[in-house]
This record gives C-alpha cells, structure tokens and sequence, in this order.
C-alpha cells in the first residue's frame, strides 16, 4: 500500500519530533487534537525521549510490508513526563521484552514502498 | 575573531555485529588472513530499520545534547555518506526535520567516498568561522556495502557521527585545517551499481597512504608541529592495519592512536570512520590535550584538522553514550544467513 505524500509530510512532527499538546489540567494528547475535552485550551508538547512499556503483544504474522521484521514486539509505551506512544519495541528479542521494560524513542525506518517510493520515518522505542 | 571549535559531539553505532569467522565460512576463506593480516575481527550491520538517515539523526540528537542546544539553534545541517537512502532527495532534509532545525537551515549531501564526513565538519567550520551561522551540525554517516565474497564484506560497515561547530562554549577549538586532493582512481561506484570497485593493491601506497601522509604532514607543517605535539591522532580507517602504519610512518607511538582505532571491532564506517574515532578520543580526552585528525577519501583526498580541547569537555562526556561503550557492549550478533537478509543480498521476487 503507498501512503500519500501529503498525509505522511502532515504527520511528521509527530512522527518525527514527538510533538503533542497539554492541556492546564496536565493531560497530554497525541497527536494534537483540534478541540480538547471540556473546551480546555492546550499548548504545544514535546514529549520525553525515554519512557516505560505499559503493554506489549508479539506481532507472528504481519500485514505483507512488515514480514521481514517479524516476529516483533508491538506495545504502547508510557513517556516519562506523560502521553503515551503505540509502536514497535526493536533491537530485542520479543521473547525478552517485559512490562515495565525501560525504552528509550529512536528514529527509525517504518516501512519502505518496494524500490520506487517514499521511505516512511518515524519512532520505534529500543531497550534503555 | 572569537575561536572557532567543536560545541558537541555525538557517536552512533548499531547493536547488531558479524564475525569474520561467519562470512569466511560462507565463502571458504581464511577468516586468520582477515583478523592478522588487516586486523578486521568483526563488523557493524545496521539493523533492517536503519540507514544513514537514521544513525545521523540519533548520532545528531547526541551531539546537540552534549552542546546544549535546541535542534533551532542548528543554521546548517550537512551530511557527509555514500549511502544517501535516496538517489534524489536529500538526506540533510528529513534529518533537520528531525532535529527541529527547519525551516531556517541551509542543507546539503555530501558525497566524497570516505571522507564525505569530514568535509561537512570542514564547511560546517568555515560557516560559523565566517559568522554566517551561529550553529552548524556536520554529520559523516554510512550503511557501506561490500559486495558479498569480496574483501570488502569484511569491513564496509555501519555508524555515524555528528559534530556541532559553532563559537560558544566550545571542547575542542579548531587550530588548523587543511586539505590535500588529487584525481586518484582508488575505488569507486558508478551509478545503479549496488557494490563499488577497488583497485586492490593500488588503494594502498597511491591512494590511502599518500593523501593520509600528504595531508598529515601538510598540516603540522602549517602549525610547525611533530607528532611530538600531540596527545592523539585519528586516522581514517579503512582496515585495522592502514592507520596504524600512518602513525608510525609520522612518527606517533601506538597508543596515541588506538584511542581512536575502531576498525577491528566496529568495521570501516566510511564517512563515518575518522569522525567517529574523533568521538572515542573526545569521549576520554582531557582539558589542554591536542588532537590530529587525518580523514581520506578515495577518489582520492584529506582533510586535516588540528583541536585543543578545553576544559568544558569535561562537562560534556557523560551527556550521551559514549562511543566505546555502543562498540563493546549490547552486542547481538548474526549468522551469515541472517546479515544476508539485513542487507539485501537475498534475491527475491518484487
């Protein structure tokens, strides 16, 4: 499947950079939203780099682009200083991943469209 | 004119290795004429998610850590590689989105085999030194290929390094630099050609050894200084034995260079090598010590450049993972079969 370059050049701040909003009651919410819970207000956040595995589930099967990868660890991770990520756990054996796991974000390659078409970045986590 | 120097510094290196035991195997070499004869004992192989993208932005984040600085501050990003992931679309681009240093940054690739790295550093320099930029990131960066059975399998490896240059708060102050190129027809890869081609023999003595002397010698000779001046050398390092024969041919005893000789455990980074054995000497170096360092590139040139590092390195080295310790530990190593699949030398069907 080919991502569209508008969608993936619209996501790259958060992709890339990690950027969410916090709103005065402290939640974080990422991606930014265009309207917050109870008509709060929030202001640009840029989470931490390092963080704690909340959950995980090891991926056996994957959709055709990710094959080469598998079997991998898919988990939401909680980032030190609030908001939480899905993604990979990489650099690990799956059998080896553990909640409560300390992970640190890298840049990564996400998925690559065949030898012609856009390389996808973005966030994966690795052991601390 | 305020002094000019390294503001921070930043070292990347996969986890993933291979042995030499495990390529000579696959093609019924002698892995002992690898691991003696040109030192090479195992390799960097990037992971399946990683390119030279990838390594020069964490390589980059650690380096604006150790300066202090916000990704904003950054007035020129440039990438020094010879494994660009794309053919056309810059690789500086998607790295200073990364690091937040868009939109007011000026970028560019830099492509010069090996020493593409250095001359990033080296224009990046000029930059700050011609007060155009505060802040300037110069980044060597490689996913180097050999192709499979060649000599060449048991080095070409994977690593970046990144250095801010700027005015402010400075660990290493630029003294010298210089640069010695000629049209040497060493090693090189034309267009859609996956692997490159060496001269074999001729790498040596016309190409590494007389661009390495050249420039090295060219340098001392302008800051009228003898090995004797300094406290480490780094030399690019294309095999364990090439830099260390630089070194005693210029008169360095042996321990001012394995401070910075990576090659035998980390494999040739190619733009990445002598940035990254800079960062292994930054990583233990102390207020007051003095640094050459000689990059090469085929094709064939080097530059040189000559620090003193000041006392705000010692402030800096624990900000970020050093280089030795990303070579000597977390190490996950893989058989043939499974380096084969990492870097794309299994045919298969589109």
């Amino acid at each position: 499947m080919k991502i569209r370059s508008p969608r993936y050049h619209r996501e790259t701040p958060q992709r890339y950079r990690l950027e969410a909003a916090k709103t005065k009651s402290g939640d974080v919410y990422f991606p930014p939203r265009v309207y917050y819970p109870g008509g709060q207000t929030a202001e640009p956040f840029k989470m931490s780099d390092t963080g704690t595995v909340l959950t995980f589930t090891v991926i056996h099967t994957p959709p055709p682009e990710y094959s080469d990868l598998a079997p991998y660890a898919l988990g939401i991770v909680e980032l030190d200083g609030g908001g939480r990520i899905t993604t990979q756990i990489v650099d690990v054996d799956p059998a080896e991943v553990k909640i409560g796991m300390r992970v640190k974000v890298e840049f990564r390659k996400i998925r690559t469209e065949g030898s012609e078409g856009l390389l996808c970045y973005g966030y994966k986590v690795v052991p601390e | 004119m305020p002094d000019v120097g390294i503001v921070g510094y930043g070292a990347k290196i996969p986890r993933y290795r291979i042995k030499a035991e495990s390529i000579a195997l696959t093609w019924g070499a002698d892995a002992e004429n690898y691991k003696k004869g040109l030192q090479l004992k195992e390799k960097s192989v990037p992971a399946l998610d990683q390119d030279t993208i990838t390594l020069a932005v964490e390589a980059a984040k650690y380096a604006l850590k150790r300066a202090g600085i916000d990704g904003s501050k950054i007035g020129a990003a440039y990438v020094g590689s010879e494994s660009h992931p794309y053919a056309v679309k810059p690789t500086g681009t998607i790295l200073s989105e990364a690091i937040g240093a868009t939109p007011e940054c000026h970028t560019a690739d830099f492509e010069f085999a090996c020493k593409a790295g250095s001359e990033a550093m080296y224009v990046v320099y000029a930059q700050v030194k011609a007060e155009l930029i505060e802040y300037g990131l110069g980044i060597g960066a490689d996913t180097s290929q050999g192709a499979p059975g060649d000599a060449l399998e048991y080095s070409a490896s994977a690593g970046a390094a990144a250095y801010v240059f700027g005015t402010k708060d400075i660990i290493a102050k630029v003294d010298y630099t210089y640069a010695f190129m000629t049209d040497t027809p060493d090693f090189w890869r034309r267009e859609h050609e996956h692997y490159p081609q060496h001269a074999g023999r001729f790498t040596g003595e016309p190409a590494y050894f007389k661009h390495t002397l050249g420039a090295a010698n060219g340098i001392m000779k302008k800051a009228g200084m003898t090995a004797d001046d300094f406290d480490f050398a780094v030399f690019h390092q294309p095999n364990g034995k090439f830099p260390m024969a630089a070194g005693k041919r210029l008169g360095f005893p042996r321990e001012k260079v394995e401070t910075g000789w990576l090659v035998p455990w980390l494999g040739n980074t190619y733009s990445g090598a002598s940035p990254l054995g800079l960062s292994a000497v930054l990583d233990v170096a102390k207020p007051g010590n003095r640094i050459l360092m000689v990059s090469f590139g085929s094709g064939a040139g080097s530059d040189a450049f000559i620090f003193t590092v000041t006392d705000r390195i010692l402030e800096v080295q624990d900000k970020a993972p050093k280089t030795r310790k990303q070579l000597d530990e977390n190490k996950i190593y893989l058989d043939y079969g499974r380096y084969a699949k990492f870097r794309g030398k299994i045919l298969r069907n589109s």
